[in-house]
């Protein structure tokens, strides 16, 4: 009895400070109106990864995670989770579980859009919140060094002849980024994308070990899947699909677009957040991550991992996302693989 | 001669003392995790990128690889005492192994895993020493069309696996490669028996399966003994926890097969130690002069597949160092490390970092002295698990497997997978169906019909694809004399005798 008297008491003394509490909150506000709408996190965030520990994606993750540490640019420690599965559409789930909670995060890749047309996934693109593109990874084609198609010329007039006559490999199922940029190379120029002999062979890695022993006569993939062969000689690549030449170990690489053939595939790597967002927490990430990707140690990531420097805030991203939606929507839908049920 | 004084330089590397305690580390944490089921070395690797940042290289990678070879020791020990393989690869281990502790000579099932990973460790890597360089040029001739020759083959081994009805062996394939067939179609990008769960797009887990079928039923089939008060005695264990002599004779030939067959097997990308291991298992039945002591406690089933799947990750190392392509998820995590210290694994790798290459591949005949000596002395730990009550044993098998099949994706579908699996093998049990077969179907049955079907992309749909190379040539005729030997061998005995007669 003796606690509940002191519990009402509390509450009536509550009672009798709120309406003064929000007199000082109304005055606050309308002083210093910027302050107001500053959100910042409470507890540990958490940055979720579409797919197992190991791969370019984790790597990114892990590597956000400790610049955001070391860099002291959150209150609150990172953490980061695997929620692999189903082309990232697991994690997709996981994250709006959290909606409206500025804490949890993913990273994402183009599966995001692929996965939304093609009915994989059960989120679609426009129930998340952009928040950030980090990196981008224009696709390549590849050959092997001792191959008879030297420059992007050679593969097209091939095609044209015969769609039939290569065997490309497209990591790692049909529909994906790897595969929209084969159809997009040659319906630039002019050939039946319907008819292409596209193999999946596994991972990229698999898809390399296979170019490299003659078993296909080109391969789709990231500028990082094939840089160190490209290194030592053993693989060319004739052409990447990026709006200009990229640097490092590409800087003699010709662009499809230059060889008169435009074509451009981005295996973009972002950041997202869960529906429902507030502007506030867009805000606060964005004053985030556009730090982190200053630092040196990101800078040398890149640099590492052939990842192209490409940093857009929440709202660039948005537009991304669209344009890529509309990009993917023309091109799966010629080669009659859309699936989607009605918006 | 260079390459004799970057292999001596190499053991220097790999006995400075920094290199030594990561050695010890790496194998340590690698025993660990193959103990605990579903936690793999790929994942134990990946969670320990981050802590390895500003590491010397070599030392990082050092420990990486002793985390990857020591999880295949680790792997048998739970295989063998409560039939839950602890790693994929030691899937065959959970049927022989588990057998002998029952009749009392887990010691000796323990030992023989240990003794034989470590010789053929020492063999895989004598091999990544030797031939690691020669060896690149196979690796690269083997296409889809090859893979699908060489799955064709192990495929082939079913017949072995059966039990006394063909029909039940084939009731089990058949599952086995419908189970395989769940998922994303990579070649058509289409979902094939997903049933509307996202969770089943990229397949029923090997591992989740297996952990069902193996330790789940053990459970089923004990409860029904409790239940019904005909469960056995405590398994006690019987003479010493050493090999016999006459166990000793039986190992030797499958231990050295089997680290002949997982280096090869290793070698290859994309095939993996539970593929060694199975093939392993398979040669030393068919080789066997009481093959039906097979599936009821035969040491040489527990001596071989721990052998092949051992030296398998030194074959593994091979296209990793020469070509910088990872063969598996362990090899593509490493992969991963590689790149994040500034090092290009590929063929240029020899020359540039002579140091890194040895120190790596010498430390690794230190990790397997290391281990061998870390895990014998444990045994006696370990067969003390089988002097503990069913009644907290079972609960106990029931939790490890629940974890293990969590940790590998932190899904719920597959909780209730071991579930149903374990019903599924509990019932196999009751109607004497093998379990064997169905294991065998589902690793292989996937990789089949991709890489049918990718041969088949590639040749336009032409059949010859499959007679084109010297090797595919050389796995199909291995194909048909191996489904012929059961038929075969008996004619070969009949006339064999009827000489002896006359």
């Amino acid at each position: 009895m003796m606690k509940f008297n002191a519990v009402v008491g509390a509450a009536m003394a509550l009672r009798r400070v709120m309406p003064m509490l929000s007199i000082a909150a109304i005055f606050l506000t309308a002083t210093l109106p910027a302050q107001a709408q500053v959100w910042r996190p409470e507890k540990p965030i958490e940055i979720v990864v579409p797919t197992t520990p190991g791969g370019g994606i984790d790597r990114s993750a892990r590597l956000l995670q400790k610049i955001i540490q070391e860099e002291k640019l959150s209150p609150v420690p990172v953490n980061v989770t695997n929620k692999p599965g189903a082309g990232g559409a697991l994690s997709l789930f996981y994250l709006n579980q959290n909606a409206g909670d500025g804490h949890v995060v993913a990273i994402n890749s183009p599966n995001l859009i692929a996965n939304d047309l093609n009915g994989r996934g059960t989120v679609k693109y426009r129930e998340v919140t952009p928040i950030a593109n980090l990196f981008s990874e224009y696709t390549v084609v590849a050959v092997r060094a001792d191959s008879p198609l030297k420059r992007g010329q050679d593969f097209i007039d091939r095609l044209r002849k015969d769609p039939q006559s290569l065997a490309v490999s497209t990591p790692t199922t049909l529909g994906s980024v790897n595969h929209l940029s084969f159809v997009l190379v040659a319906k630039a120029g002019g050939i039946d994308s319907r008819k292409l002999k596209a193999v999946v062979l596994g991972s990229g890695g698999d898809a390399v070990t296979a170019l490299l022993g003659g078993h296909i006569d080109a391969h789709t993939g990231t500028p990082s899947s094939v840089v160190r062969m490209v290194q030592a000689g053993q693989i060319r690549v004739i052409g990447i699909l990026a709006p200009k030449r990229i640097g490092g170990p590409y800087a003699d690489t010709p662009t499809w677009t230059e060889q008169g053939y435009k074509a451009v595939m981005d295996t973009w790597r972002g950041v997202i957040g869960p529906k429902g967002m507030t502007a506030a927490q867009i805000a606060w990430w964005d004053g985030v991550l556009a730090k982190a990707v200053t630092s040196d140690l990101w800078k040398q990531a890149l640099e590492q991992n052939t990842w192209e420097a490409n940093y857009l805030n929440s709202s660039q991203t948005r537009e991304l996302f669209d344009s890529e939606y509309a990009n993917y929507r023309a091109i799966l839908g010629e080669l009659g693989m859309i699936k989607q049920s009605a918006p | 001669m260079e390459t004799l004084t970057h292999i001596l330089h190499g053991f220097v590397v790999a006995t400075q003392p920094i290199n030594l305690w990561y050695t010890f580390l790496g194998v340590f944490m690698g025993t660990i995790i193959g103990v605990l089921p579903g936690i793999g070395p790929s994942a134990g690797i990946a969670l320990l990128i981050p802590i390895t940042y500003g590491m010397n290289p070599t030392s990082a990678l050092i420990m990486m690889a002793g985390i990857y070879y020591g999880a295949k020791y680790g792997g048998s020990t739970t295989a063998i005492l409560i039939r839950t393989p602890g790693e994929a690869a030691s899937v065959m281990t959970s049927i022989d192994g588990y057998e002998m502790a029952k009749k009392g000579r887990a010691g000796a099932a323990l030992a023989v895993s240990a003794i034989g990973s470590f010789i053929a460790g020492t063999i895989g890597v004598i091999g990544l020493t030797l031939f690691a360089v020669p060896l690149t040029s196979m690796a690269l001739k083997f296409g889809p069309a090859e893979y699908f020759t060489l799955m064709l083959f192990a495929m082939t081994a079913v017949s072995t696996l059966t039990g006394k009805s063909p029909a039940k062996g084939i009731i089990a394939t058949i599952l086995g490669l419908m189970i395989a067939t769940i998922g994303i179609d990579l070649q058509s990008g289409q979902a094939r028996y997903t049933m509307g769960i996202p969770e089943f797009q990229d397949g029923v887990g090997f591992v989740v399966v297996v952990v069902g079928l193996f330790a789940m039923a053990e459970v089923l089939r004990g409860l029904e003994g409790i239940y019904r008060g005909t469960s056995a005695e405590a398994m006690k264990i019987k003479g010493k926890l050493w090999l016999t002599r006459e166990e000793w004779r039986r190992s030797i030939g499958p231990i050295w097969r089997g680290g002949i067959i997982g280096f090869v097997i290793g070698v290859l990308p994309g095939a993996g130690g539970t593929i060694a291991a199975i093939m392993s298992y398979t040669t030393e039945k068919r080789l066997s002069k009481h093959p039906e002591e097979f599936g009821h406690g035969a040491i040489e089933g527990v001596a071989g597949p721990e052998s092949a799947n051992n030296s398998d990750t030194a074959g593994a190392l091979v296209p990793l160092l020469t070509l910088g392509i990872p063969g598996g998820g362990a090899t593509a995590v490493m992969l991963g490390a590689f790149i994040m210290y500034g090092v290009q694994p590929g063929p240029m790798l020899f020359q540039t970092r002579p140091d890194l290459v040895w120190g790596l591949i010498n430390s690794m005949y230190i990790g397997n002295v290391m281990l061998v000596v870390l895990n014998l002395p444990l045994i006696g730990l370990f067969v003390r698990l089988l002097y503990i009550p069913q009644g907290i044993l079972y609960p106990m098998i029931v939790a490890i497997s629940a974890i293990g099949a969590y940790a590998i994706n932190g899904s719920v579908v597959d909780l209730w997978l071991i579930l149903l699996f374990g019903v599924i093998g509990y019932i196999f049990d009751k109607v004497d169906i093998p379990v064997a077969p169905l294991v065998l179907s589902l690793v292989l049955g996937g990789m089949m019909e991709q890489s049918f079907r990718q041969a088949m992309t590639i040749s336009g749909g032409e059949l010859k694809i499959f007679y084109g190379s010297a090797i595919t040539v050389t796995l199909l005729v291995m194909s048909l004399i191996s489904v012929m030997l059961p038929f075969i061998i008996p004619r070969l005995r009949a006339m064999g005798s009827k000489g002896d007669e006359s």
